[in-house]
Order: C-alpha cells, then sequence, then structure tokens
C-alpha cells in the first residue's frame, strides 16, 4: 500500500529526514517510536503534503501512485489521513459542514453521487457514538477552544467518517486519560480491516496495549535505526532510548 | 479632461447663491442661514487633499476631479425599474432616492412613525428642529459635510414617537444610475427615536449602472433618546462605479443602545464618516464593519467614538478582506473625556490581505483623559493562516474551497450579529459566491 523509499526531507535548510525506508501492506498496524525531535511528525507531515518541508531525495508510492506528486486534498481523496498531533483551531468553520464537504469531495474523487443531508447525518451519528464524541462538539466550530483531548477524539472522529485506506496518527495517545485512551484504541480497533492500513507514532508503549501493531520502527535521528514486533515497544518502554543510542553508535 | 480643485470649488460656491435664492420661497430663514454658514465654512476648507490628515490615505478630491464632469446631466439615462433592485423579501417602511430624488416611499406608517420629506417642511416643522437639525453635524471641519449642509435639497426627517417599537424596519434606498461623472450631493437624513422607543433602519447604497462613475454624499444625523434601542444597518454592497461619501453622526442620551453596522463590498472609493457621541450614562454602542474590496476600490472608515459621560460602553469591531490591488483605510478615535469615569471602551480592527497589491493602512486613536477606564484597541493585517488551508486541504477540500471557507467564516463573524434574518442571508449569500471564488 506504501512503500517509501530512501526519503530525505529538510526544513529551512535543516535536514531532518535522513533517509527513511518502509513497506506498509494492506491490513497492517505499524508503529513508529522514538524520542522527541527524531522526526517522527516530520515524516507524517510530508506524506500528508505539508509543503513547508523539501522533498530533497527518495521516492513514496502510495497505492502504486506518486504520493508526493499529489496536493494534499488529492492525497486525502485517494485515502491518506493525518490525524494531526497539534490539530488546528478554525474559528467560525463548522465542524458538521466542514466534514460534510470533506466526504463530498471524496465521494466525488471515487465517482460517488454527493450524500444526501439525512445519510450523511445517520453517518455521523454512528460515527460519534463509536468514537463517544459529543454531539455539542460537533455544534462548535472545528476544534475552536477544544481540550486537548477533545481534539484529538475529533480526529479519530474524523478518520471513522472518511474512512481513509490509511491512516497516520501522530501522538493521538498524548494527552489522553485512560479512558479516552481506550475509546480511541477501540475506535482504531473497529475500523480496522484487510483493506486498510494504520501507522501510529508515539514515543510512549501504552496505546500499543489497546492497539497491537504488526510491526514497530524506532525512529532516530531521522533514520530507522531498528525494526521489530511489538515485543520491540516493551524492550523500549524498559530500556529507554538511550539503548537505542548506544546500540546505533555501535553499528555506525 | 480633468478639472482642478479650485475650479471644482468654483462650481459649487458658484452656484450656491443662484442655489438658495432659486429655494427662497420654500425654506425658512433658518435653513438659509444654516446653508450661509455651510458653504462659508466648504469655501474655507476647499476640497480635501491628502496633506489634509483626515484624507492623507484616501486621495477622493483627485478621484472626484478626474471622473466628474460638471455638465453631466443629473437625469436617469435608463429608467430604472427600482423593484428589481431592491433586497428582496426585505419589508419595511421603504424610501427610494433615485439619482438624489425621491422616487417612492410607503404609505400607511403605522403609529409612531411619522417620515417627512427633510426639503418641504414649513415653517413651523422647522422651528420644532431647531435644537437637531444641523447640529450634530461635522460640517466645520469637513468639506463633503459642508457641501451636503448647504446644498441638501431631498432628505427625510424620520421621526419615531416616544414609547413605541417600530417593528418592521425603515429601509432608505440611495440608487443612481446616472451619466458618467453625475453628482449627486446632498442627500440629508435626520433620524430622531423618541424616548424608550425601538427601531431598525436599514440604508442601501447601489450604483445601478456601474460602468459609470457617480459621485453621492449623503448625510445623516441621528438623535437616540433615553431608553433606545436602535439597530442601524448601512449596505454599500453594488456601488462599482460609485463615490461615495457618507456622514453619519449619532448622539447617544443615557441607556440608549445603539447597533450600527456597515457593510461594503464595492465601489470606486467609499469613505464612511461614522462619528457616535455618548452624552448620557449607561449607553451601550456596538460599532462593527466589514468591508471586502478587490480590484482597484478603496474603502475608507473613519469611526469616532466620543464618551462624554461616565458608565457607557462602546465597543466596536472592523473586519476588512482586501484584494487585488483595492485599499482599505481604518481610522479609529476613542475619545474619553474627563467626566466619562467607568467607560468601557474597546475597539478591534482584523484585516486579511488576499495579493501583494492589495494595503491596508490602520491608526486607532485613543486619547483618553478620564483615569478609571477600561479601554483597549487592537489592529491586526496579515495573511490567511496557511496551517489551517492544510488542515482542510488534508481533510480533501479543494484550496480554493478551503480559503473561501476560512474567508467566509472570518467575514460572517459580524454578519451573524445582524438581527435582521431577511438581511442577514442577503448580505450573507452575496459574499460567499465572491469569498468562493478569490484565486489567491
Ligand atoms: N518548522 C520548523 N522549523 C525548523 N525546525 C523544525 C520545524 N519543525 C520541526 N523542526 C525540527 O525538526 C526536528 C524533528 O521534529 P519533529 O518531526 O516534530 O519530531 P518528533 O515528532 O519526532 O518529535 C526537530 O529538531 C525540530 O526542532
Ligand atoms: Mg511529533
Amino acid at each position: 500500500m506504501l512503500i517509501i523509499d530512501n526519503l530525505k526531507a529538510s526544513i529551512e535548510e535543516k535536514q531532518i529526514l535522513k533517509g527513511i525506508n518502509l513497506q506498509i501492506k494492506a491490513g497492517e498496524v505499524h508503529a513508529i517510536m522514538g524520542p522527541n525531535g527524531s522526526g517522527k511528525s516530520t515524516l507524517a507531515s510530508v506524506l500528508a503534503g505539508r509543503d513547508s518541508y523539501d522533498v530533497s531525495d527518495g521516492s513514496v508510492s502510495f497505492l502504486g501512485k506518486d504520493l508526493l506528486d499529489m496536493t494534499p486534498e488529492l492525497r486525502a481523496r485517494e485515502g491518506l489521513f493525518l490525524a494531526f498531533q497539534y490539530p488546528i483551531e478554525i474559528p467560525g468553520v463548522s465542524s458538521t459542514n466542514f466534514l460534510k464537504a470533506a466526504v463530498n469531495k471524496i465521494r466525488e474523487h471515487r465517482g460517488q453521487d454527493a450524500m444526501d443531508a439525512v445519510t450523511f447525518l445517520k453517518l455521523i451519528k454512528e460515527k460519534m457514538k463509536l468514537v463517544e464524541i459529543d454531539q455539542s462538539l460537533l455544534s462548535r466550530s472545528l476544534n475552536d477552544g477544544f481540550s486537548g483531548g477533545e481534539k484529538k477524539r475529533n480526529e479519530i472522529f474524523q478518520m471513522a467518517v472518511l474512512e481513509p485506506r490509511l491512516a497516520i496518527l501522530d501522538e493521538t495517545d498524548s494527552g489522553l486519560d485512560i479512558d479516552a485512551l481506550r475509546i480511541v484504541a477501540n475506535g482504531v480497533n473497529t475500523l480496522r480491516n484487510k483493506d486498510n492500513a494504520t501507522v501510529i507514532v508515539t514515543h510512549y508503549q501504552r496505546l500499543l496495549d489497546y492497539i497491537i501493531p504488526d510491526f514497530v520502527h524506532v525512529l532516530y535521528d531521522g533514520k530507522i535505526v531498528k525494526s521489530g514486533t511489538k515485543e520491540l515497544a516493551l524492550e523500549l518502554e524498559e530500556k529507554g532510548y538511550d539503548w537505542i543510542r548506544e546500540d546505533e553508535q555501535v553499528t555506525s | 479632461m480633468s478639472i482642478t480643485e479650485r475650479e471644482l470649488r468654483d462650481y459649487f460656491t458658484g452656484r450656491f447663491e443662484s442655489f438658495n435664492q432659486g429655494l427662497n420661497g420654500n425654506q425658512s430663514l433658518e435653513i438659509k442661514e444654516l446653508r450661509q454658514k455651510a458653504i462659508g465654512a466648504f469655501a474655507k476648507q476647499g476640497f480635501p487633499l491628502t496633506k489634509n490628515e483626515e484624507y492623507k490615505y484616501t486621495p477622493l478630491t483627485k478621484a472626484l476631479l478626474k471622473s466628474l464632469k460638471l455638465d453631466a446631466p443629473v437625469n436617469s439615462e435608463t429608467i430604472p425599474t427600482c423593484k428589481q433592485h431592491l433586497i428582496p423579501e426585505l419589508e419595511g417602511h421603504m424610501l427610494v432616492y433615485l439619482n438624489g430624488k425621491l422616487a417612492y416611499r410607503s404609505e400607511d406608517l403605522p403609529e409612531g412613525l411619522e417620515i417627512e420629506q427633510l426639503d418641504r417642511l414649513d415653517q413651523t416643522q422647522i422651528s420644532e428642529l431647531k435644537n437637531h437639525l444641523a447640529t450634530l453635524s461635522n460640517y466645520q471641519s469637513d468639506a463633503f459635510a459642508a457641501l451636503n449642509t448647504a446644498f441638501f435639497q431631498s432628505g427625510s426627517l424620520i421621526k419615531i414617537a416616544a414609547n413605541i417599537t417600530i417593528d418592521k424596519p425603515i429601509i432608505i434606498y440611495h440608487f443612481s444610475d446616472g451619466q458618467s461623472g453625475t453628482i449627486y450631493t446632498q442627500t440629508r437624513h435626520l433620524i430622531m427615536v423618541g424616548k424608550n422607543s425601538r427601531a431598525t433602519l436599514v440604508e442601501v447604497n447601489k450604483n445601478l449602472n456601474p460602468e459609470h462613475q457617480t459621485f453621492y454624499n449623503v448625510a445623516s444625523e441621528v438623535f437616540l433618546e433615553e431608553d433606545t434601542q436602535l439597530h442601524y444597518y448601512k449596505t454599500q454592497t453594488e456601488c462599482s462605479g460609485s463615490i461615495i461619501v457618507d456622514n453619519t453622526n449619532i448622539n447617544q442620551k443615557d441607556r440608549s443602545h445603539l447597533y450600527c453596522t456597515t457593510v461594503t463590498t464595492s465601489g470606486t472609493i467609499i469613505r464612511n464618516n461614522l462619528n457616535v457621541t455618548i452624552n448620557g450614562e449607561y449607553c451601550e454602542s456596538y460599532i462593527n464593519g466589514l468591508y471586502l474590496v478587490n480590484g482597484k476600490d478603496h474603502i475608507d472608515n473613519h469611526t469616532t467614538v466620543d464618551h462624554r459621560i461616565a458608565n457607557s460602553y462602546s465597543n466596536e469591531l472592523y473586519k476588512g478582506i482586501i484584494d487585488d490591488a483595492a485599499t482599505g483605510v481604518f481610522n479609529g478615535k476613542i475619545f474619553v473625556q474627563p467626566d466619562a469615569q467607568k467607560t468601557n471602551a474597546f475597539q478591534s480592527n482584523k484585516n486579511l490581505l488576499l495579493s501583494d497589491k492589495a494595503s491596508m493602512n490602520t491608526k486607532p486613536q485613543l486619547e483618553i483623559w478620564a483615569d478609571d477606564v477600561k479601554c483597549s484597541h487592537g489592529a491586526t493585517t496579515g495573511q490567511i493562516d496557511g496551517e489551517q488551508v492544510f488542515y482542510l486541504r488534508s481533510r480533501g477540500l479543494d484550496e480554493q474551497q478551503a480559503k473561501g471557507l476560512l474567508l467566509y467564516a472570518f467575514a460572517t463573524e459580524l454578519l451573524d450579529r445582524i438581527s435582521l434574518p431577511v438581511l442577514k442571508d442577503y448580505l450573507k449569500e452575496s459574499i460567499s459566491d465572491r469569498l468562493y471564488s478569490c484565486e489567491s
């Protein structure tokens, strides 16, 4: 589904991603872990198409197409979804109107008719239940004045409504209490199927108790320095990132 | 061919004598004297050039000299059916001015509402207005107010009795459709809201012939007695080709509430002078403005809120979206006089520039002579937030749609405060097409 080959990217002349290689197949859940500043959000942003980054080398193929060649909206319509680490507040823009516009853009791209108001409302209700989000949040402006946890939950709600092929959750667990964490995990697990894939970016292994990853990768200083199965996450939790650091120095 | 300031000034001062003589039989001595004073004030000031601090960023006179033709006939070129230019479904007590002349007025006014033609008042009526007519006008300091005061030929006296609520809005349409270069100065309104009464007033300005440049100079004086409430809306939404100067002076007495919103979406040059004097305790004034300008249009809002008495509240918010090579000007004066203790006065001006050539000059001016007050002001001029655009695009919205949504949200914050649903929807609709198609 996603093939990242030797991806290098920089921001303001500073190289952040230094040659990322990663392959994700349909049906898989991958976790990307790594200390603060290692480039996790940068990777997520480059994949979503944020234009403040310069990609200097490498390629990304998504469902057989050149991802880096697409506008952010085209990536979304092709089925990529990024749950932002810091969701943006947009005062004055109604959550439901925005979501309806997004749903219909994606449907249009797939050659489907626009969703009528009744069907859309039904869809919204169903997904609201799934992530246990309150109606009152949705009647407000998009993320406007939401608490950290509310914003994160709203990201997962949007994901549930848009049903992407590949979802990248950037630190969706941080700032969530254990109940919220369980709800988010439940949402992700329910939506999981053989045709879609999920990337969970986190620096705690906490969330991985609820969403069991097929693969765990460690991103360190712009590179994936270690990959393994869920046991790697536990090992990281136990030994900390210094362990990787030492290891890295030995191997390099 | 353009004319000089001197020629234009002489054109008006030269016509004054015969004009004033011509009206002789129809006007009272007071008015005659008033006109004399005003033309004197005008002759002394002349048309403001950009070295005049108040017109520094607005080359109004230059535009007038370029576009006015002193011999252009004032008559309609087309015979418009005004009806099709009214705001659809906006019901109310209507006054329609075409090229500065009253073309239509609603009959059957409700109890407590009196509307007279200001230029047709008899001696007794004028005497009764002695304490009101031209007492708020800034004709000594503003050439356009002076010109209007000297030459006003049409306009209305709108008088609302005490203790009454006028349910339907009073709607004044100012249409012009004359040939290029035509001058329609001189429409003037006097609005008096009696004690403990409530009303809504809408003023709509439209140029029906946008290829043609016209000059429209309107002045209003508004008196809010104790415990009144006035919603006052001004729309300048189809004014391409117009040069408009609007001088509005409002006086508030104890516990009166003013909700004033001015919406501008086109105009060669529009200058709005809105001056609110708070002459009472526990008054509230909400003064809002929205301007969306593109092409080479120029919008200038000059506002003054003068707190003279203690314990009142004013809140001013002007927002603008400026595209292409258009220009916006905002000057907001707040005065808090020594007696106006415990005043709360707030002012904010927020602008979005959509192109490199768009410009905005904003100047808040606070002068506070009382010590126990809460005042604040803020002004921002920036671009659409790239992070917000990216967020929306990352969900599948295209760039133009994302920007349109953000611009619309920015603009509707003000429109949502409009208390007349029909007017609110009309304005929202009229801006939405434009905002969703911004290129930048
Ligand atoms: N806008 C920016 N300008 C300059 N440096 C940035 C910017 N955004 C991120 N960085 C830098 O890029 C590096 C990686 O950041 P990020 O991808 O957010 O890390 P992570 O998500 O793994 O914590 C950090 O050193 C950070 O300081
Ligand atoms: Mg991060």
